[in-house]
C-alpha cells in the first residue's frame, strides 16, 4: 500500500500536461489531474459560441468562472507595457486547456533557435540541440496528429528540405486555399515563398478524429473535432486511468524535507481546501499560472528568474482590399506563410520574422463599417460581398528575446471569489523587437503593392500572439535558469514544469508542438524514476 | 493462452520463395489463384478470419461476440502448423460448404456454411487454391473457442445442421456468369446476405418466405432489403443499389454504417462493377415481403428544424453556469452543437453532399431507431476506393439521455414526426435482441429438459451475430 | 398603414424597449416595427421574435432609439412604396440612420460593439443563423462553424472569379510547388508610406514623399 495519494500529480490538462498524463499512464503509473477550471464538451462549447455576441473573442464561448478567472476577465491581469503598445494575452482554464481555442500551427523550432547566442551573439541558448529534441517532435507530432511536407525549408534560406526530419508528418498537406495561389503567384516573383504550414487539423481522419473541411472556425472551437485539442488526451489519458479532478485549483505547493514537495493543496470553488500527496509532481499550468502557483509557494526560485523573462511573439498587422477578388475564408483558418526572414543573419540585431496570411470568412470585419456609411439595400449586399471576396489580413510572428525585466507576479491587490490573487504583468517592447518594424514595412509594402491595395490598417502599432515562453527559463546554471532540460526544477528533485515557459528562446513559430515534445520526453524521464 | 507470434506477410514470403521445394497441395492449381481470391473477397472471409493484432487478413484471432460466448475465426493461412495448410481440397470443401472441420466435428454456424452450401465446385476449388497458394502462410494459434454447457457439445449441431445446414441450396452445377442469374449466385452463397437480413424462426432458422426481409444483428439493424416499395426497398433503382454497394452512400436515401459498412469496405466495393449490377438486379427481384412499415424508410422529403428564433437564445457572459451547464439541453441544442455542423441546420448536409443529408435517409427514416441510435454512438468509419470517410463516435461525448435526445429530435425533424425516440429505446437497442436473450438465458434448463436439438437451433443465432465487432 | 395602426405601433415601442429582458426569452416586435424591418432587409419572412430583440436592446443602448423609430415608421408610411430601394431612396439622412440602427443587429446579429480582449463589453446576441450578412457570399464563404462542402472544396475557384494565369503547379505544396525569385524586388516607396501609416492612399502618399 502507497502512502502516496498518487505516482504523479500534474497540475493542469492543458495539452501539454494531459500528454504527460498519457505517457505515464501508459508506463503504468498512478496519476492524478488537477485542473482549475471545468468540463465542457465540445458541442457544448459550440452551442455557446452559437449563443453568443462576441464571435471574433476566443474566450467568450467558455465559461468565465470566479474561481479560476482567464486573460478576458475584466482586471485579472494588470499589465504595464508601452504608449504604443497594450500588453494583451488569452489563454483558457478549462478542461484541455488553451489549445480549445487554438489555430493548431505545429511548427518545429529551428537548429538555431536552440543556439540563438552562439549563433548570433543575441539571448540564450538552450541546453539541449536540435537534434536531442528532433525524436521527440516526432512522437508529437504522431500524438497530435500533424499535418505537413517535409519537403519545404522551413528557414527560408534555401537549405533544401529543413529542418532535418527522422519521420514523415504523420498526415499529408490539405490543398491549397485560392487566396494562397493568389499570394504565391503575386508574391513569389518578388522573392518571397509561399510555404504550408504545418498544423494539426486532420487532412484525413485521423485517431478518430475526422478530415477537416474547412468550417473556417479553428478559433474559438472545432466544431467537428478534426483538429488537435488537449482535450484528445485528457480523454486518452482518462481512459488509461488517469483521475481526473476539474475545479480543483491549485494554490500551494508544500515543501518538505531534502527540498522535495510533497504535497499540493487546492481549493474548490465552494471554499473548501483539500490536499494531495505524490512522489512527482508536475506543475503544467501555462506559462504565466505556473509561475505564479510557484510564486507564492515560494518553490523553485532561488534563481530569482521564476515569472521573468517573459516572451510573446509581438508583432504587426496589416488589413487592406486586394484589387482583385481573393475570397479568404475558404478552408480553415491558417494555411500557408512566408518565412524567408526566420533565419536572416539580421537576427543579430532585430528579430526575425514569419509572416502568416490569415484566412478568416471575413464578413464580420467588413460589414460594421458598411453600416456605419449608411448602406442599406442591395447596395449594402452587393459591398458586403464586395468587400468580403477582396479583404486581406497579413501579420508577422516576430522573435523577443528573454529580458529578465519582463515579468509576471502574483497580484494579492486583486482576488478571485476563493481568495486567490491576480496577475501583475511587466512586459515592454525592447530595441530587439522594435527593430524588425522598418524591414517588416518594407515586406508588407512589397504585399499590399502586389495587389494594389487599399489600406484598411497600417501595420504601425504591436500586438501579442499570445504564445508564453521564458517564464520559467530552462537552462544548465541554476543561477540563471528554473529547470534543467529534462523540465526539472533545479531547486525540487520531484517537481517539473511542462510549459511552454520553459522555453529559452521564442523563434518566430508557435511553441505548442515543441511544448508537447518537451513534456513526452519529461514524463518519460519521469516514468523511469517512479 | 500463450501466442506464437505471427510472421509478417513479408517474411513468409520470402521464406516461401527460398525454399522452392514446397509442393503445391493436391487440388490446388496456381491459375485459379486469382480467381479465388475476388471470390474470397465475395465471400467478405476477412471479417471473420482477420488477425485484429496484426492486422493480418487470415490468420485469425478475431473475436465473434456471441451471446454465448466468444467464437473465434481460425487461421485459414496455408500455415501447416496453426493454419490450414496441410488441409485437402475435401476438407476444405467440408468445411466451406457442410459446416463440418477436419475430422468431421461440427463447425458453429458462425461460418455461414449455410450459405456457401451453394458454391459451385469450381469455385470452391478456386477458393482452395488460394487460400493454398496465394495467401502467405502466418503463424498464429488463434484463441479456440470455448463455450459453456450446452454449447460446447459439437454434435448437438448435427441435429441443427440436418434441418437447415443447407440454405444456399446444393452445389451450383456452375456459377453463371451474368445477370440475375450471377447475382442470385453471389448473393445466395458467397454474399450470405442473407445470414443477416432474413429473419429467424422458432429454431432460429432462416425463415422460409421471408428472405431479406429484416433481422436484428447485435445493436444494429439488418433492414429488409425485398423488393416491397414500403417495407422493403422497392423505390431504389438498380443504379441507387449499385452506387450503395459500390461507395457506401447514396445521397438521401443511406449510408453504409456499421457491419454493412465493413461489408462495402471489405467486399463489395472490391466486386467489378459487373457483378455489382448483377447483385442489384437480382435484388430487385426478390419477392417482397410486407413487414409492416407505413412508409418506406428512405426518401423522406420534409426537413422541419426547430425555427431559429426558438433555438437560438441570447447568452450573458456573467451567467456562466449557463457556459456549462448540459443537462438542460434540448435535443435540438445538442444537435446544433454535436452535428449540425456537418450536417447541416436544415439536416441537408453540404450543397455538395458530402456530408451526408439526414433528410431521406434510412437510418433517419425507420420506425425502428436501431441504426440512428448506433450511428451516433459509435459514429461512420468507412474506407472505399481508398477514401476514408469518418463520422465520430459519439459514446464517449454524449451520454445515454443526450444520445435519446439527439436522435429524437433528428429523426422528428428530419424524418417522421411521430418517430419519437425515448431514452427506454435507446437502452432497449443497446440491450440487442431480446426475444433471444430468453432462450440463452436459460439453454441449459432446455436442455437438461431433453431438448437439446432446439436450444442447439439457437446457435443459429451466431450467424446473425458473426459480423458483431 | 392607418392612423389607428401608427397609434398602436407608437404604443407599443416604448412597451417593447422596457420589456427587453422578456426579449431575451422570445417576445415578438410590434407588428409595424417588424413590417419595417423585413421591408428594408427585403425578407418578408423574418422573425419577429428576432427583430424584436433587435429593437428592444438597440432601445437599451440609445435613450433616442424608440422616439426615433416611431419617427422612422411614420415616415416610411409617407413614402407609402412597399419597393425596398425605393424607401431607402426616399429617406432622410436621420432617417437612414435610425433605420440602419435597426437592421444592423439583423445583418451582424448582435448589437453594441463586440471585444475581442475581454469579458466585458456592451454587446448582446441577437442571431446568428439569421444573421443576413453571410447570405450575400454563402457561394463562396461558410457561416463559420458549418460545414460548405467536403474536404478541400478550398482549392477551387470561387464563384464568380475568373481566375488570372498562374503558374503551373501552383496547386502543389513542396518540392513541386513553383520557387520564388531568387532576390527581393524594392517597394514602391508609396506603399511603404503607406505601411508606416504617413498616408491612406497613393495620392497622400506621393504628396508625402514630395514634402519630403
Amino acid at each position: 500500500m502507497s502512502n502516496y495519494d498518487a505516482d504523479v500529480i500534474i497540475i493542469g490538462s492543458g495539452a501539454l500536461g494531459a500528454n504527460a498524463a498519457n505517457q505515464l499512464a501508459i508506463a503504468g503509473k498512478s496519476v492524478i489531474m488537477l485542473e482549475a477550471g471545468p468540463v465542457v464538451p465540445r458541442w457544448k462549447a459550440l452551442e455557446n459560441y452559437h449563443n453568443i455576441s462576441a464571435k471574433r473573442n476566443w474566450c467568450a464561448p467558455y465559461p468565465n468562472v470566479p474561481w479560476a478567472p482567464s486573460a478576458y476577465t475584466d482586471g485579472y491581469i494588470q499589465a504595464k507595457s508601452d504608449p504604443d503598445f497594450d500588453y494583451v494575452t488569452s489563454y483558457l482554464r478549462v478542461v484541455g486547456g488553451t489549445t480549445r481555442h487554438w489555430a493548431s500551427a505545429c511548427w518545429r523550432l529551428l537548429p538555431n533557435d536552440f543556439k540563438l547566442h552562439s549563433t548570433y551573439g543575441v539571448g540564450r541558448d538552450w541546453p539541449i540541440s536540435y537534434d536531442d529534441l528532433e525524436p521527440w517532435y516526432v512522437q508529437a507530432e504522431r500524438e497530435m496528429g500533424v499535418v505537413g511536407t517535409g519537403e519545404e525549408d522551413q528557414s527560408g534560406q534555401g537549405r533544401g528540405h529543413y529542418p532535418p526530419r527522422s519521420a514523415p508528418y504523420p498526415l499529408p498537406p490539405e490543398g491549397k486555399p485560392y487566396m494562397l495561389q493568389r499570394m504565391q503567384s503575386k508574391l513569389g516573383p518578388l522573392g518571397y515563398q509561399v510555404t504550408h504550414e504545418p498544423h494539426g487539423r486532420a487532412s484525413r481522419p485521423y485517431d478518430g478524429r475526422p478530415a477537416c473541411v474547412g468550417n473556417n472556425m479553428c478559433e474559438p472551437v472545432c466544431p467537428i473535432g478534426a483538429m488537435y485539442s488537449g482535450d484528445v488526451h485528457v480523454d486518452k489519458a482518462v481512459a488509461r486511468g488517469v483521475k481526473l479532478l476539474p475545479e480543483s485549483v491549485a494554490f500551494k505547493l508544500e515543501k518538505g524535507e531534502k527540498n522535495r514537495i510533497v504535497a499540493v493543496h487546492y481549493r474548490k470553488p465552494d471554499g473548501s481546501d483539500h490536499k494531495l500527496t505524490a512522489k512527482v509532481f508536475i506543475v503544467a499550468a501555462h506559462g504565466l499560472e505556473t509561475p505564479k502557483l510557484l510564486l507564492v509557494s515560494d518553490v523553485a526560485n532561488s534563481s530569482d528568474q521564476v515569472g521573468r523573462n517573459l516572451m510573446d511573439h509581438t508583432g504587426m498587422s496589416m488589413n487592406f482590399l486586394s484589387d482583385e477578388p481573393l475570397w479568404t475564408g475558404r478552408g480553415s483558418v491558417q494555411h500557408g506563410c512566408i518565412v524567408n526572414r526566420r533565419d536572416e543573419p539580421t537576427r543579430a540585431k532585430h528579430s526575425a520574422i514569419r509572416y502568416s496570411f490569415r484566412n478568416l470568412v471575413p464578413n464580420v470585419d467588413v460589414t460594421p463599417d458598411l453600416l456605419k456609411q449608411g448602406l442599406m439595400g442591395k447596395a449594402l449586399e452587393d459591398a458586403i460581398r464586395d468587400r468580403t471576396s477582396r479583404f486581406m489580413n497579413i501579420s508577422t510572428m516576430s522573435e523577443t528575446l528573454p529580458s529578465p525585466t519582463n515579468r509576471v507576479q502574483p497580484n494579492p491587490d486583486r482576488k478571485d471569489s476563493i481568495g486567490l490573487p491576480g496577475l501583475k504583468v511587466n512586459y515592454h517592447l525592447d530595441d530587439y523587437v522594435r527593430g524588425m518594424r522598418d524591414q517588416a514595412q518594407h515586406d508588407f509594402a512589397n504585399f499590399i503593392g502586389a495587389f494594389n491595395g487599399t489600406m484598411l490598417d497600417a501595420p504601425t502599432g504591436w500586438r501579442n500572439q499570445f504564445h508564453i515562453m521564458g517564464t520559467v527559463i530552462m537552462g544548465n546554471d541554476p543561477k540563471n535558469s528554473v529547470v534543467n532540460s529534462d523540465l526539472r526544477t533545479h531547486d525540487h528533485e520531484n517537481l517539473f514544469l511542462c510549459t511552454t515557459g520553459v522555453m529559452p528562446s521564442s523563434a518566430t513559430v508557435n511553441p505548442t508542438l515543441t511544448g508537447v515534445a518537451l513534456s513526452i520526453r519529461a514524463a518519460r524521464q519521469i516514468a523511469k524514476e517512479v | 493462452m500463450a501466442r506464437i507470434p505471427a510472421f509478417s506477410a513479408l517474411s513468409v514470403a520470402a521464406l516461401l520463395a527460398a525454399a522452392p521445394a514446397i509442393a503445391a497441395p493436391e487440388g490446388a492449381d496456381p491459375s485459379l489463384v486469382e480467381k479465388g481470391r475476388y471470390l474470397a473477397t465475395a465471400g467478405d472471409c476477412t471479417s471473420c478470419h482477420n488477425n485484429p493484432k496484426t492486422g493480418n487478413p487470415f490468420s485469425g484471432g478475431y473475436g465473434v461476440g456471441s451471446p454465448i460466448g466468444m467464437i473465434y475465426g481460425p487461421n485459414i493461412t496455408p500455415s501447416a502448423k496453426t493454419g490450414i495448410g496441410s488441409w485437402t481440397l475435401d476438407e476444405f470443401s467440408n468445411a466451406v460448404r457442410k459446416g463440418r472441420g477436419r475430422g468431421g466435428h461440427y463447425l458453429y454456424p458462425a461460418m455461414p456454411y449455410t450459405a456457401f452450401s451453394g458454391i459451385s465446385d469450381a469455385d470452391t476449388r478456386a477458393l482452395y487454391s488460394y487460400f493454398m497458394l496465394g495467401v502467405p502462410a502466418a503463424e498464429n494459434e488463434a484463441p479456440k473457442t470455448e463455450l459453456a454447457f450446452p454449447f460446447n457439445i459439437r454434435p448437438l449441431m448435427m441435429g441443427w445442421d440436418l434441418l437447415f445446414g443447407a440454405s444456399g441450396g446444393k452445389p451450383a452445377a456452375q456459377a453463371p456468369e451474368s445477370g440475375v442469374a450471377r447475382g442470385k449466385y453471389l448473393v445466395d452463397t458467397l454474399a450470405h446476405c442473407s445470414t443477416c437480413h432474413t429473419p429467424r424462426g422458432m429454431l432460429m432458422e432462416e425463415k422460409t418466405g421471408s428472405f431479406l426481409a429484416g433481422a436484428q444483428l447485435g445493436q444494429w439493424k439488418a433492414p429488409n432489403i425485398t423488393s416491397d416499395p414500403v417495407s422493403g426497398i422497392g423505390k431504389w433503382s438498380e443504379d441507387d443499389l449499385f452506387r450503395y454497394l459500390k461507395t457506401g452512400y447514396v445521397d438521401g436515401k443511406g449510408v453504409a454504417a456499421g457491419e454493412m459498412g465493413l461489408a462495402v469496405q471489405n467486399s463489395f466495393s472490391k466486386l467489378t462493377d459487373g457483378d455489382i449490377r448483377s447483385i442489384a438486379a437480382y435484388i430487385k427481384t426478390v419477392p417482397p415481403v410486407n413487414t409492416g412499415a407505413k412508409e418506406p424508410r428512405s426518401g423522406w422529403s420534409k426537413s422541419a428544424p426547430l425555427p431559429v428564433d426558438k433555438l437560438e437564445s441570447p447568452l450573458e457572459q456573467k451567467d456562466y453556469k449557463a457556459f456549462i451547464t448540459v443537462s438542460n439541453m434540448s435535443g435540438a441544442q445538442i444537435y446544433e452543437g454535436a452535428c449540425a455542423t456537418c450536417h447541416g441546420y436544415d439536416g441537408r448536409g453540404t450543397p455538395d453532399r458530402v456530408m451526408p443529408s439526414l433528410v431521406g435517409s434510412s437510418a433517419v427514416g425507420s420506425a425502428d431507431p436501431a441504426n440512428l441510435v448506433m450511428t451516433i454512438t459509435d459514429g461512420v468509419s468507412r474506407t472505399v476506393h481508398g477514401n476514408h470517410v469518418l463520422m465520430p463516435v459519439f459514446k464517449t461525448k454524449l451520454n445515454t439521455s443526450e444520445i435519446a435526445k439527439v436522435a429524437d429530435y433528428v429523426a422528428t425533424a428530419f424524418g417522421d414526426p411521430s418517430h419519437r425516440v425515448t431514452e427506454g429505446d435507446v437502452q432497449r437497442v443497446y440491450g440487442g435482441g431480446r426475444e433471444v436473450s430468453w432462450l440463452i438465458a436459460n439453454a441449459a434448463a432446455l436442455t437438461w429438459a431433453g431438448l437439446a436439438v432446439v436450444v442447439m437451433a439457437i446457435i443459429g443465432l451466431f450467424v446473425a451475430w458473426r459480423r458483431k465487432a | 398603414m392607418d392612423r389607428r395602426q401608427l397609434l398602436l405601433a407608437l404604443a407599443a415601442i416604448p412597451l417593447a424597449s422596457n420589456a427587453s429582458f422578456a426579449q431575451n426569452s422570445g417576445a415578438a416586435a410590434a407588428p409595424d416595427v417588424a413590417a419595417l424591418a423585413r421591408l428594408l432587409i427585403g425578407r418578408p419572412d423574418y422573425s419577429d421574435v428576432i427583430i424584436g430583440r433587435a429593437q428592444a436592446f438597440q432601445a437599451d443602448l440609445d435613450a433616442t432609439f424608440a422616439a426615433r423609430l416611431a419617427g422612422l415608421v411614420q415616415a416610411v408610411a409617407r413614402i407609402g412604396s412597399k419597393d425596398r430601394e425605393a424607401v431607402i431612396a426616399g429617406l432622410s439622412q436621420a432617417e437612414v440612420a435610425t433605420a440602419v440602427q435597426l437592421i444592423s443587429p439583423l445583418y451582424l446579429g448582435y448589437t453594441g460593439s463586440p471585444s475581442t480582449t475581454s469579458n466585458i463589453d456592451n454587446s448582446r446576441f441577437v442571431t446568428f443563423l439569421k444573421a443576413l450578412m453571410y447570405e450575400p457570399t454563402a457561394d463562396n464563404v461558410p457561416r463559420p462553424s458549418y460545414a460548405h462542402g467536403g474536404p478541400n472544396y478550398w482549392t477551387a475557384t470561387p464563384d464568380g472569379v475568373k481566375a488570372p494565369p498562374m503558374p503551373a503547379d501552383i496547386l502543389e505544396w513542396g518540392d513541386k510547388s513553383p520557387k520564388a525569385a531568387s532576390t527581393y524586388a524594392t517597394p514602391d516607396p508609396r506603399y511603404v508610406v503607406i505601411c508606416q501609416g504617413h498616408a491612406k492612399t497613393l495620392a497622400e502618399a506621393e504628396a508625402w514623399l514630395a514634402k519630403k
